[in-house]
């Protein structure tokens, strides 16, 4: 018992806390940027798009592509790694919208008016096929970027956020911006709203279901790309981290209430947060019992509790029930 | 005795006069470093001076010319042939490929008035016990001899049931778990140490050598990481070391941030990583990004040059240990790495010398016993001071080497360098 004490107490420090939330908002706001794409094909089809989170895997492996394209290392300077990286950005959004694009137009459209597990069956399908595809044609290696973006923030003696995590924050809130705007301001927004609320109606009003569907597609996509070029900032990457990554990011959506575009955000950071902190004090808390690598099971844990006590998540607009 | 049952340490070499200094990889550390490194005095190692092995270098032409000929005697290869860890396992494959080519362009085993030609029949685990198994069960039914491999522990213990079953003599060129040779099998042999033999050797090298007495442990929760971090958990406190904080990280894991994190509030001097390099180059990567100073170890899984590509510029001062002699104390090594250019182009990526040397042992055995696995396994058993590419073998009666050899290795200017040689006798 005074071991466990002892446990709690040299467990816990002040900086350690402000370290492990700086690390779970960072994280967070990937996941939460994944988790748009999610429910944002949600909201519009109904459809659980599986092979989102292989579409941010590939877009991690353009990033590294450009990388190595310029000879990047951790002694480039900032004159030249901006501009690569503004690139790596340009490509992995471009390569990933591209991507989005033509997964829906192959694998979900002709399967649009079909039972619904088909299309959900057809997205891991073309998940697994991304996956194998880089495992053979590309690498089953795992690969890290050299630390390209140097420096970090003192906050206190021990504490400190790194301009790479600042990136994280800032990027994301940028993109939920203009995601608001654009859905909120423009024709095609306005699109993807109707659709998402009724589709027959938005279809005999006039709608181009379509383009709709096919732009809600580009746009998440794209996100994902942005996502892609911050993950691959700190962490590493294989052809799995879009599996992995990417029932994290489900999981947010789920919880922020899928189909909302506040509620993705809500769900990755809070999702980033249970993670991290989860990890980091559930063996001083338990006095060892439970251990580092139970990490995983906050995410799932935390999404099982939420769709007991409020299936439709946190932010879930009621929409009027589809007749 | 917390020490592997029946172990004592023979001798205990360095192999370059190195001081070692902890915690000093990254510059200047905020917290007060514990480390008071020891001296170490050289003593040659046992293994340096055996006599050069013969070995026959197969050209191609004389190969295919004698194909067909005799019975053939299928032995069978089983590794990781795909997944992210395929080096290994194609590394181990080239090894017993080269070691059957000598064969045949010799023109086979002749035993009893019977001509045996070799061929290998290799399966692919990729590194899991499902796959391992149905393997296998594919080796028996294609009615192998004898089998070389699994390359990764966890799939070598699913595999070694099926061997032992059926009584197909298996020996594996780098499984280090301790369990693979302590299932009561008297079937599976291996051509390394064990974990529990190489994790107390890290410990001992973390503690005397580097002096560093405040230890973090971290594993990744497989067979083999979690197997050889426990050990080095359980040696630190035997020599006088304090494990400070005890951490587990997932395979597939990529963010290690919030394990770091709690590390870095325990101050360790030393980090032992129990695991393979695809974490552990990040691990390093994201440490030093947090702040942390302290010296990362690691062991065999991690010795490897994707651990330096992933930690990049954060390698420099890595450690980690691997089972067998340095390259440049294994006393084939040169003629091997040679005849293994000439057919592959390309260099040893690892444990290739120990394929070699566990397919040689099979074919002395044939080279008495023929083809019946039965006698083929009652002759590796009896394998008495064979002096293969890498060392001598002598098998124990648990299908262990006699003699483990373990190296330490640092990395210095991007590449691994031999620091230490420690060899562990069974008495």
């Amino acid at each position: 018992m005074e071991n466990c004490l002892n446990h709690l107490t040299s467990g816990f420090t002040v900086d350690g806390l402000i370290q492990q939330l700086i690390n779970g908002l960072s994280l967070g706001s990937i996941y939460a940027l994944i988790a748009l794409g999610y429910s944002m094909v949600y909201g519009v089809l109904e459809l659980i798009n599986f092979a989102h989170g292989d579409v941010f895997m590939i877009g991690t492996f353009a990033v590294l592509g450009v990388v190595q394209r310029f000879g990047l290392t951790d002694q480039t300077s900032f004159v030249i790694v901006v501009p690569a990286l503004l690139v790596a950005m340009i490509a992995a959004m471009g390569l990933c919208a591209a991507l989005g694009f033509t997964i829906e137009k192959v694998a979900y459209r002709p399967l649009r008016n079909a039972p619904r597990l088909a299309p959900l069956i057809s997205a891991i399908g073309v998940s697994f096929v991304l996956q194998a595809w880089v495992a053979t044609y590309v690498s089953a290696n795992y690969f890290t970027l050299p630390n390209l973006i140097h420096g970090e923030i003192p906050i206190l003696p021990d504490v400190s956020i790194s301009y790479v995590q600042i990136l994280m924050f800032v990027a994301s809130f940028a993109m939920m911006f203009f995601l608001q705007l654009l859905v909120r301001r423009t024709r095609l927004g306005r699109g993807m709203r109707a659709v998402a609320q009724d589709r027959d109606a938005a279809a005999l009003m006039g709608v181009n279901m379509d383009r709709v569907v096919s732009f809600t597609f580009v746009i998440g996509s794209a996100l994902a790309g942005v996502a892609a070029i911050l993950w691959t900032l700190n962490y590493s990457f294989n052809q799995t981290v879009g599996a992995v990554v990417g029932l994290k990011a489900f999981t947010a959506a789920v919880i922020g209430g899928i189909g909302s575009i506040p509620g993705a955000m809500l769900g990755g950071f809070l999702l980033g947060l249970a993670e991290a902190l989860g990890a980091g004090y559930i063996s001083s808390l338990t006095c060892g019992v439970f251990n580092s690598s139970y990490q995983n099971v906050f995410a799932f844990a935390f999404l099982i509790l939420m769709l007991v006590f409020r299936p439709s998540g946190i932010l879930r607009q009621r929409v009027s029930d589809r007749a | 005795m917390v020490r592997a049952r029946g172990l004592g340490v023979l001798a205990a070499a360095t192999l370059l006069p190195f001081a070692f200094a902890c915690g000093s990889s990254s510059g200047g550390g905020t917290t007060a470093s514990t480390c008071k490194p020891g001296s170490v005095s050289y003593v040659p190692s046992t293994t340096a001076s055996t006599a050069a092995l013969t070995y026959a270098a197969a050209s191609n032409a004389l190969q295919t010319a004698h194909q067909g000929a005799g019975t053939v005697l299928k032995i069978g290869f089983i590794g990781i042939l795909s997944g992210q860890y395929t080096s290994y396992g194609v590394d181990e494959q080239r090894g017993a490929q080269l070691a059957l080519d000598a064969v045949n362009a010799a023109g086979g085993i002749t035993v009893g008035g019977t001509t045996y030609t070799l061929q290998l029949d290799s399966q692919d685990d990729a590194a899991d016990p499902t796959k391992g198994a149905q393997g296998a069960t594919k080796l028996v039914d294609d009615k192998v001899v004898a089998v070389i491999g699994g390359t990764f522990s966890g799939a070598t213990i699913a595999e070694s049931k099926i061997f032992s079953d059926n009584g197909i003599t298996q020996i594996s060129p780098s499984a280090t778990n301790p369990k693979y040779t302590s299932q009561g099998f008297k079937t599976a042999f291996r051509v390394v140490g064990r974990d529990d033999q190489q994790g107390p050797a890290d410990a001992d090298f973390i503690v005397k050598t580097l002096g560093c007495l405040n230890v973090g442990v971290m594993d990744d929760k497989s067979q083999y990481g979690q197997g050889l971090a426990d050990a080095v958990n359980t040696q630190v406190p035997v020599d006088k070391g304090t494990v400070v904080d005890r951490e587990h990280v997932d395979t597939n894991q990529t963010d290690f941030s919030a394990q770091l994190t709690t590390m870095k509030g325990k101050n360790p001097d030393v980090i032992f990583y129990g695991g393979y390099s695809a974490q552990f180059g990040p691990i390093v990567q994201q440490a030093r990004r947090l702040g942390i100073k302290a010296t990362f170890v690691s062991g065999d899984g991690s010795q490897d040059a994707d651990a330096i590509k992933l930690a990049g510029s954060d390698a420099e001062g890595l450690f980690a240990s691997n089972a067998g002699p340095a390259p440049s104390l294994q006393p084939g090594y040169a003629a091997f790495a040679a005849a293994y250019k000439a057919k592959y182009n390309a260099d040893i990526f690892q444990y290739a010398p120990q394929a070699f040397d566990a397919t040689n042992i099979v074919i002395n055995a044939i080279k008495t016993a023929g083809g019946d696995k039965a006698a083929i396994l009652a002759a590796v058993t009896a394998t008495n001071n064979y002096q293969g590419v890498a060392q001598g073998y002598t098998f124990t009666s648990t299908g262990d080497v006699k003699v483990s050899i373990f190296t330490i290795y640092k990395v210095e200017s991007g590449a691994w360098k031999a620091v230490r040689a420690v060899n562990l006798n069974v008495s």
